[in-house]
């Protein structure tokens, strides 16, 4: 038997890659908060 | 359902940004001109650390983050990108044709990320909730068109059309499906929400 879609998580503490931090926080419009060590040799990028 | 329209929806807001030293420049993307005529969003911001600075969606919806490891690409509907570590290439294709039996209008846009020497983050913004489904190989799934979010690039995806001949429906047009086969994993959002890409 295939096995139904997952929910992804809606909420995370603590996530981590080179360069930066992050948390999503929020039910109905969720935020994401990042922290940059300023030591990625690229910047983050966001739609505007 | 319709839901807000046009570059407002896709904006972002920059709630903080609130240590001295962190820079946001604003440049074009390439091929701008191409989405500018497609209603999609034609500027990137940067965000050069170190420092904080938070996104969100004028939308309800769900946040989640795609981490790709190096030689891994993964490929995005449009109106679903929120902000990805610089790090990560892009490129985005025009599909033509498909979207003439989804909504109407004469294309829209996939995104793709990919990660070549080191691990990147994407965010990517769903509506209502965001499942995921991992495919086996040759394993497929049929989605609403409106209804995915993104999917590796190991995915393989056809439309799928079926004309409505008989019942209530008889005559009335087509019936459209996105069929996805394994392996990797597509990303499924649960509420339908169409934005209109002018044409």
């Amino acid at each position: 038997m295939q096995k139904p879609p997952q929910l992804l998580p809606t909420k995370l503490e603590d996530g981590q890659a080179p360069g930066i931090r992050y948390r999503i926080d929020g039910e109905l419009v969720p935020v994401l908060h990042t922290w940059l060590d300023g030591r990625a040799r690229r910047p983050t990028r966001a739609a505007l | 359902m319709d839901g807000p329209a046009g570059p407002r929806e896709r904006r972002f807001s920059a709630r903080r940004a609130f240590e001295a030293f962190l820079s946001i420049p604003v440049r074009a993307m390439k091929g701008a001109f191409k989405r500018m005529v497609a209603g999609m969003p034609i500027f990137l911001t940067e965000a050069q650390g170190p420092g904080e600075i938070a996104f969100s969606r004028d939308g309800a919806g769900h946040l989640f983050p795609l981490h790709l490891t190096p030689g891994t690409a993964v490929l995005v509907r449009e109106h679903q990108f929120l902000a990805a570590t610089g790090n990560l290439d892009y490129t985005f294709n025009r599909v033509k044709g498909v979207s003439n039996m989804l909504f109407g209008s004469t294309g829209f846009f996939v995104d793709r990320f990919s990660a070549s020497h080191q691990e990147g983050v994407l965010w990517l913004h769903g509506y209502g909730n965001v499942f995921e489904k991992q495919l086996a190989p040759n394993e497929q799934i049929d989605i609403e068109p409106g209804g995915w979010v993104y999917r590796d690039e190991t995915v393989r995806m056809e439309v799928q059309m079926f004309g409505l001949k008989t019942g209530i429906f008889g005559g009335g047009g087509n019936m459209i499906w996105n069929r996805f086969t394994g392996p990797g994993r597509v990303g499924i959002q649960s509420m339908y929400l169409h934005l209109p890409t002018s044409e």
